[in-house]
Formats: C-alpha cells, sequence, structure tokens
C-alpha cells in the first residue's frame, strides 16, 4: 500500500502549521499532500489530489467544513476539527465520525493516526446525516427579518425594522419610510410581508405595510373608510376595504 | 347556593380590572360609609320634597317612598352602568336594552295585575290611566337608556384609555427585561471558547516551536480577558478602555491571521476618558473582523472617534467586502442596538453604511 495522503484545511496559517508537525510526529508516513485556507480551496484540493484524508476545520470563511465534508462526500475520510463544541463532540460520538480537538495534544492524536490506519483501506463513514444536524444547529433558525439593506443616494444603509414606519410599494421597488429618512429596497412588498415579524408589521393595504408600533390614530369615516395617522409623519395612509378588519372599534 | 357562594361565584367570573373596581368600591364604601349614606338621606330629602311640592296631594310619607323607589331606581341603573358599562356598549348592548325593556313592560303589567285583583276601586281600570303608566313607562325607558348609554359610553372609554396605559408600561418593562437578557447574551458571547480555544491552540504551537512571539500573543490574550471579563459588570466604561479591549483583541486576530490584518485607531483629543459603554465597539470590531476581513483572508479595520457637536461618534470602518454577503440575523448589532436604546432612548443611534468602494462602515453616536 503505498503512504497515506492528507490534506489539511484551517483559515488560521499557525494552527494549519500546529496540525502538519503534530501529525508529523504522530504519523510519520502521512503525507500532507495540499493545505487549504477555506471550505471551497478544501473541496478543490481534495478533489485535485485524491487524498485518503481530509482535516477539515468547522468554523471556515467562505465555506465551512461541514459544507466542504457533504462535498467531499465518500471521495475521503473527513476528520473534523474544532476548537470546541459540546454538540459537534456529542454527534461526532454518536456517528463515529473522527475528529480532533483544538489543540490537539500529542497524546489525542497518536489515538486518531492509530484509528484512521486502521480506517484506510474501508469505505468513509456516512457523515451525510450528522453534517445535517449540525449545519441546522450552526445557521441560526429563520428568525424574523431585524435589518433591511436600503440604498439612500450612493451608500446602502443597514435600516433596523423597528425604525421604518411603513413600506410601500413604488414601482418595482419599495419604499422604506423612517421618521428620518426614505429609501428604496429591491425587494418586493409580498416578499418582505412574510419576513416581517407580524405581530408587528401589518400589510393595510395592497401596496402598504405599516409599522403598528408607529400608528397614533386610526380615524374612520362615515363610509366606514379607515386611515391611519402616524406619531412621525404628517402624511395618512389609507387602510383598503380588504383590511379594515384589522381595525375593527371595540 | 347560598348568597356567599353565589357572591364568591360572581367574583370569580370578574376579569381583572373588574375585580380592582370591585375592591376600590368596596375599600371607599368601608371607610366612608357615613358619608355616603349621608348623601343618599340628602338625595332622597331632596326628591321627596320635589314630589310633596309639585304634587301637594301626596302625603310626606308617601312621598318619601316613591323617592326611595325613584333613587334606588337611579342607583341601580348608574351602578348597571358604571360597573357593567361591558354589557351596555359593544356587541351585546342590543341584548341587554331588549331584556331590560321588556322586564320593565313585565313589571307594568305586574303592577296591574296586582291593582286588577286586589278589592276596592282600581286605580288602573281606567284607560286614560293606564296610558299615563305606559307614558311614564316609556319616559323612564328612555331616561334609563340614556343615562346608561352615557356612562357606560364614557367609562368603556376611560377603561380603555387606562387599558393603553397599562400595555405601555407592560412595553416599556418587556423592553427592560429584553435589555437585561441581551447583557447576559453579550456576557455568553464574550467567553466565547471558540475564540478563546483557538487562541490557545495557536499560543501552544508557538510555543512549541520556541517562537517568541508566544509570550506576545499571551499577553494579548491576557489583557483581553483582563478587559473582557469584568466588562458586563460596570455599567459604563471609558472610549480608552474599549479601545484597549478591542486593540488586544486585534492584535491577537492580526497573529493568528499571519499578520495579514492591519488596524488604526484614532481617538480625538482627550476622548479616552469619556464614557462608553462597554461591549458595543468590541461588537463592532468583531464584525469587522469576522464579516469583512477574515472572510478575505487580509485587510484593515480603521477605528475613530470624534466630537460632533455635542455627540460623541465612534465609527468602525474596514475595507472587506461590505454588507453584500448574509448578513445573518444580526444578532449582535441588534443586540448593540438595544443596549444603546436602553440606555440612551432616542437619543443614541447605530448607523450601518457600505460604501461605494466597498468596505463596511458601523457608527454609533451617543449624547456627550
Amino acid at each position: 500500500m503505498s503512504a497515506p495522503r492528507a490534506v489539511i484545511a484551517d483559515d488560521e496559517p499557525l494552527l494549519r502549521e500546529s496540525l502538519r508537525t503534530a501529525l508529523a510526529q504522530a504519523w510519520p508516513e502521512l503525507e500532507v499532500v495540499a493545505e487549504a485556507a477555506n471550505g471551497a480551496d478544501a473541496v478543490h484540493a481534495a478533489r485535485e489530489h485524491r487524498p485518503d484524508f481530509v482535516f477539515l476545520d468547522i468554523e471556515m470563511p467562505v465555506m465551512t467544513g461541514l459544507e466542504a465534508a457533504r462535498e467531499i462526500g465518500e471521495a475521503a475520510h473527513v476528520v473534523f476539527v474544532t476548537a470546541y463544541d459540546r454538540y459537534a463532540v456529542e454527534a461526532f460520538e454518536r456517528g463515529a465520525v473522527d475528529y480532533i480537538l483544538k489543540p490537539a495534544t500529542a497524546g489525542r492524536l497518536a489515538e486518531t493516526a492509530r484509528r484512521l490506519r486502521e480506517r484506510r483501506g474501508a469505505a468513509p463513514a456516512q457523515v451525510d446525516r450528522i453534517i445535517d444536524e449540525l449545519s441546522r444547529r450552526f445557521a441560526p433558525a429563520a428568525a424574523p427579518l431585524q435589518w433591511v439593506q436600503a440604498s439612500i443616494g450612493s451608500t446602502i444603509r443597514l435600516i433596523n425594522v423597528d425604525d421604518v414606519l411603513y413600506f410601500r410599494s413604488d414601482m418595482k421597488y419599495t419604499r422604506i419610510v423612517t421618521a428620518e429618512a426614505e429609501a428604496l429596497v429591491k425587494t418586493p412588498l409580498r416578499e418582505l410581508c412574510a419576513q416581517l415579524d407580524a405581530r408587528h408589521f401589518w400589510q393595510v393595504h395592497r401596496n402598504t405595510i405599516v409599522n403598528i408600533r408607529a400608528i397614533q390614530s386610526v380615524a374612520v369615516d362615515g363610509e366606514g373608510r379607515r386611515e391611519i395617522a402616524l406619531r412621525a409623519r404628517p402624511e395618512r395612509l389609507e387602510v383598503s376595504r380588504a383590511f379594515s378588519h384589522l381595525f375593527k372599534a371595540s | 347556593m347560598n348568597f356567599r357562594q353565589y357572591v364568591s361565584r360572581c367574583v370569580a367570573r370578574m376579569s381583572p380590572d373588574e375585580y380592582a373596581d370591585a375592591k376600590a368600591l368596596d375599600r371607599e364604601l368601608k371607610q366612608h360609609w357615613p358619608r355616603w349614606l349621608g348623601w343618599y338621606v340628602l338625595a332622597i330629602g331632596g326628591v321627596a320634597l320635589g314630589v310633596v311640592l309639585l304634587k301637594s296631594k301626596i302625603g310626606w310619607w308617601d312621598a318619601f317612598i316613591a323617592a326611595n323607589a325613584l333613587g334606588g331606581c337611579a342607583l341601580a341603573f348608574f351602578l348597571s352602568a358604571w360597573y357593567g358599562y361591558r354589557k351596555w356598549t359593544g356587541a351585546g348592548a342590543r341584548r341587554h336594552f331588549a331584556s331590560f325593556i321588556g322586564w320593565l313592560v313585565l313589571g307594568a303589567a305586574g303592577v296591574v295585575a296586582i291593582d286588577l285583583v286586589t278589592p276596592g276601586p282600581s286605580i288602573y281600570g281606567d284607560p286614560e290611566r293606564i296610558k299615563m303608566l305606559l307614558g311614564v313607562i316609556l319616559l323612564m325607558a328612555i331616561a334609563a337608556f340614556a343615562v346608561i348609554t352615557a356612562v357606560a359610553t364614557l367609562r368603556n372609554r376611560e377603561v380603555a384609555q387606562r387599558l393603553a396605559l397599562l400595555k405601555g408600561e407592560a412595553e416599556r418593562e418587556r423592553l427592560e427585561r429584553r435589555t437585561v437578557e441581551a447583557d447576559l447574551k453579550l456576557l455568553q458571547a464574550q467567553v466565547e471558547p471558540h475564540f478563546l480555544f483557538n487562541t490557545l491552540a495557536n499560543v501552544r504551537h508557538l510555543m512549541a516551536t520556541g517562537s517568541p512571539q508566544a509570550v506576545t500573543l499571551l499577553d494579548h490574550l491576557i489583557s483581553y480577558l483582563r478587559t473582557a471579563l469584568p466588562e458586563i459588570r460596570a455599567e459604563s466604561t471609558t472610549l480608552g478602555r474599549e479601545a484597549e479591549l478591542a486593540t488586544a483583541y486585534l492584535e491577537i486576530m492580526r497573529m493568528r491571521m499571519g499578520g495579514e490584518l492591519r488596524f488604526s485607531f484614532d481617538i480625538g483629543p482627550g476622548l479616552a476618558g469619556h464614557a462608553f459603554p462597554p461591549l458595543i465597539l468590541m461588537t463592532l470590531v468583531e464584525n469587522a473582523v469576522k464579516h469583512g476581513i477574515v472572510p478575505r483572508g487580509r485587510g484593515e479595520v480603521r477605528v475613530r472617534a470624534s466630537m460632533e457637536g455635542d455627540r460623541l461618534a465612534v465609527e468602525v470602518a474596514d475595507d472587506g467586502r461590505g454588507f453584500g454577503g448574509a448578513l445573518g440575523q444580526g444578532v449582535g448589532l441588534a443586540n448593540v442596538r438595544e443596549r444603546l436604546k436602553a440606555l440612551y432612548g432616542e437619543r443614541a443611534r447605530l448607523v450601518l453604511e457600505s460604501g461605494g468602494a466597498g468596505g463596511a462602515l458601523a457608527r454609533v453616536e451617543v449624547p456627550a
């Protein structure tokens, strides 16, 4: 059997170097054929060099170690390298996936090397399920939209939705109105409506979503038409028939 | 079911604000019953006097009974409207008025029936008198309707305002609670194991290779921990101390990134001693490094603080990829915003921009 080959991926140069020297001591015949600074490079290196093992740091920019592992699939044995994560470690233990905790001690690394030597001939473990589980945990749960990127003149500004008094569709843009400024975003109103926290943002018209915390009063005229007055702006917002039930006088 | 059970069942059905009303009435009557009794006697006496003066044929005794009946009715109407205002306004009002008028008519019929079956000449045998009786009932019903509606509507409005006020207070309380939670989250975020262990892994490697930089990195970590850990306990620290913390963090990251991170601080003269809330500058600097610099593998962070009129403005700019990429949920930034709001209300603000030339700019303004 030829000498075992490996790819090391970590975004921190010193930590790559550290792992390389530690592996050289624990497993002298292992040949590190390439190093990568992010997940995408790691995938690339794995395809190009066809190594037996890929050591993947989990937290990497551009593409995380988990995403990279999914891409690499069964082309190589994946060994995750992580600074600390109780959940990840638990998941790895359960799924019999190899992992190294940073900073890795010589003893622990020797143990890993022993296990990997045994594994080399076998097919790589199925890591998909564990990666799915961990990816869900790493990706934040879908929370209501908190910031919108809007252009004011030539700059792009992040506006916190709590400051927005109302959104109004304006041709193919959406106009965002705060107490001090107006800005445009390209996201259509319909899409925004789905992302906003429904407790605070109500659609009151086909073209308007209002922040109910910005409402001063709602006036009803003789024909039952409702009009919203805002605390911080003089303009009135019309409530269309379809949404007038939102403002039922009790 | 005895009276006590009946009452306790009624009390159990009350909403909190109704219960508060009932409690207040109970307290008031227990404390000031002679005064209220006095008012009642005075009112009844007045009505009786009026009845005697208007209809001199009626004796004092009859007038007293009539006044009590009228006064009792009026009081009952008023109390019903005052405390049961919900029944008399809104959806159920029509039903209540219908049953009210029904009882009125039934009562009148009862009086006529009693009069007819009792021996002696009947007062109401006379159709003229019946007509008058019905007229009086109608007038009373209209008057009662007007009084009840007016009182109930006013009460409804007043209670709605009170509830709105309470709701505002609850909202404020919720905000304060959220601030405390945000503080806790910050504390947890500050001692992020990933940062700590990765830094230690770097230190370990430098030591293992005999690099003199090991001590330097360890020193930076120590000064970072020294400022980061107790930070949260102080409501406010100085801009200088916050800049020290950010410097320690940036030094650590610079070494970890193999020197590819550059940074500069430009704190205006005399501003280092200026009060500044903890961990806000740190969060902005961390964001710049994590989202701006690390993805590119190199870059520069510039921190600038200056007085602008009566406001202290602190800016963190990087030359990274701007806000173009995934913004995440912006938890760190939302945290900063909430803390600013809790500390300064509307007088502070957080502005985030990505410039035309790329890179992101975060700017915090607080009152000086």
